[in-house]
């Protein structure tokens, strides 16, 4: 990331407690951090808790970041876990739509589209935790396998082939209403 | 947490033809070539799932390029509450620094895999560390905590065991004994490789 540098300051300061280094922090990589929240739990009052956790968590973690991983593998890290936790019990959530801006006046198209992204959603959500956060990561964020094994600590073998499973599973899913 | 070690069934799925659906899917997802492109340009169910696959796949592409953005008032909120503590006041428990996905331990076999809940490596774990004669108990770090944590990711386990010591017993001598036990007890009864054992002996017991 062309930012690593800047980042690397930032961290530094805020571990030693700056809130405006802080603060840069979490506008700059917030988006990415409540994005997965809303994919992964697809509510936006449930997203918005995660993402304020995980903000949190990093705050009071900070100083025990290792500079080994990307702040950005990190944060996904902490972030996921976090939505993992708010997890149990998931997929009964009739969520969504409402993330999609308001087209304004509605054509027949369009009203089809939301429905459709509406439904690829909602077979994120029927996935398993084990599942979706690959997915997410990959489909949604568009992260390279290396990062996602990076990101779950497993070996990239072990995350390509659960992305194997959870993309046989979405198809399975969204199957019945194509 | 369910208490019991269960048998998965891990067959990929499969079309009728026998193509894997997964296969076709990273074909479409990652832009792959075909792998078995005679095959596939003349079988009506890989042509099929290759359609639901294509059409799947833009939307899914369509929802990655939505813009999303975190919600003013979340970063407001972060921020306050930042304000009421310093970094580093708490300690990120275990299971923050390490993935908490995989809530089963696999071990693979040629004619199927075995799954082990994270409860029954903790127990095994628990009864290894109680039987050490200077450890008085487990010691929680919070209410509803037991004293031990773990990550696992498939063979491998990597556990934190917190312990009470009984007075007059060395400390590192414990820590020491209580990874062996634990180790020896994880490996053999669970078939798994205990990576790693941290002992913190977090108090002591006055009744010796």
């Amino acid at each position: 990331m062309v930012l690593a540098t800047d980042d690397r300051l930032l961290i530094q300061a805020a571990s030693a407690g700056d809130e405006r280094a802080f603060e840069v922090l979490v506008r700059r990589h917030g988006a990415r951090v409540y994005r997965v929240a809303l994919r992964m739990l697809g509510s936006p009052e449930e997203a918005e808790e995660a993402a304020q956790d995980a903000w949190l968590a990093a705050w009071r973690g900070l100083p025990g970041f290792r500079r080994e991983s990307a702040f950005s593998t990190w944060l996904y890290r902490i972030v996921t876990n976090r939505c993992l936790g708010v997890g149990s019990g998931r997929a009964e959530v009739e969520p969504l739509e409402h993330d999609l801006p308001d087209p304004g006046p509605r054509t027949d198209e369009q009203a089809e589209l939301r429905a459709r992204l509406a439904a690829v959603t909602r077979g994120i959500l029927a996935l398993t935790p084990e599942q979706r956060v690959p997915i997410v990561l990959r489909e949604l964020e568009g992260l390279p396998y290396d990062e996602i094994a990076a990101v779950l600590d497993v070996s990239v073998q072990a995350v390509k082939s659960r992305i194997h499973r959870a993309r046989a599973s979405l198809w399975r899913e969204t199957r019945s209403w194509r | 947490m369910e208490g019991d070690a269960v048998v998965a069934l891990d067959e990929p799925m499969r079309l009728e033809c026998g193509v894997e659906v997964g296969e076709l899917a990273a074909q479409v997802a990652d832009r792959l070539p075909p792998t078995n492109a005679e095959h596939q340009a003349t079988c009506p169910h890989c042509q099929a799932a290759l359609a639901q696959l294509n059409a799947l796949w833009g939307d899914v592409r369509e929802l990655a390029r939505r813009e999303v953005s975190m919600p003013e008032r979340v970063v407001q909120e972060v921020l306050a509450r930042a304000r009421e503590e310093r970094p580093g006041s708490e300690q990120l428990p275990l299971r923050e620094l390490v993935p908490r996905l995989l809530n089963h331990a696999l071990l693979e076999g040629p004619r199927g895999s075995t799954r082990i809940a994270e409860s029954v490596i903790t127990e095994i774990a628990r009864r290894a560390a109680l039987a050490e004669p200077g450890v008085a108990g487990l010691q929680p770090e919070r209410p509803g905590d037991t004293g031990l944590s773990l990550a696992v990711d498939r063979h491998h386990v990597r556990l934190v065991v917190r312990l009470r010591v009984r007075f007059g017993y060395s400390a590192p001598e414990v820590a020491a004994n209580v990874r062996t036990r634990v180790i020896d007890a994880v490996e053999t009864l669970t078939g798994l490789h205990a990576e790693r054992v941290d002992v913190v002996v977090a108090d002591l017991s006055a009744d010796g």
